[in-house]
């Protein structure tokens, strides 16, 4: 069961559960009671299960999530809030789309940022150690 | 840090992946520490000392 250790695997149940948080909170009405109760909950589920798939991971594997996140996730979420910033990032918000839909998309994208320098730099960090 | 973790692996006829499974972590880490491109944390170096049967003096040397 080595392959469960297996960062790609690990990413993607990880991705999976983050959009099942998330289609279940764009799924409640607007002004819905449970909003935070579902978005709690959606976060403290997505805590345990990384909690679980920390411990999984051996100390290599650990020092390399370390180095990737330090190094990748913070430029990419760097680059990615210069590029939203003003004034480039009027090119990304159209003036037609409500504010409250650009935040949430503005949001996304830096955390898609991270996640592209996050990824960068584990595989860099493999391609340097072995 | 250099090592003979290749070496003593060899003498016992273990591939990288059955190291691995005996210290319970990836060949990729046994990959790494073998070409010493990782420094094991202590603790698994006791481990893999252990398993050798050896002093961790015996297995890793300072550059």
């Amino acid at each position: 069961m080595t392959w469960l250790r297996s960062p790609p695997v690990l990413f993607v149940v990880l991705t999976l559960v983050a959009a099942a948080v998330l289609a279940g909170i764009w799924l409640l009405p607007q002004g819905s009671p449970f909003l935070l109760p579902v978005s709690l909950g959606g976060v403290v589920a997505l805590g345990w299960l990384i909690d679980r798939c920390w411990k999984r991971l051996d100390e290599a594997a650990k020092a390399a999530q370390q180095a990737a996140w330090f190094w990748g996730g913070s430029t990419g979420m760097g680059l990615a809030l210069g590029i939203l910033s003003p004034p480039h990032g009027r090119l990304f918000s159209p003036p037609e789309l409500p504010p409250d839909t650009l935040m949430f998309g503005g949001g996304l994208f830096v955390i898609a940022g991270g996640i592209v320098g996050w990824l960068i730099a584990w595989g860099a960090w493999w391609l340097r150690h072995r | 840090m250099k090592n003979r973790l290749k070496v003593l692996r060899a003498e016992r006829n273990w591939s990288q992946a059955d190291l691995a499974q005996r210290l319970d972590i990836s060949r990729q880490s046994i990959n790494a520490i073998e070409t010493g491109k990782y420094d094991p944390s202590l603790p698994l170096a006791f481990k893999i000392a252990r398993l050798f049967d050896m002093a961790i003096e015996a297995i890793f040397e300072a550059d």
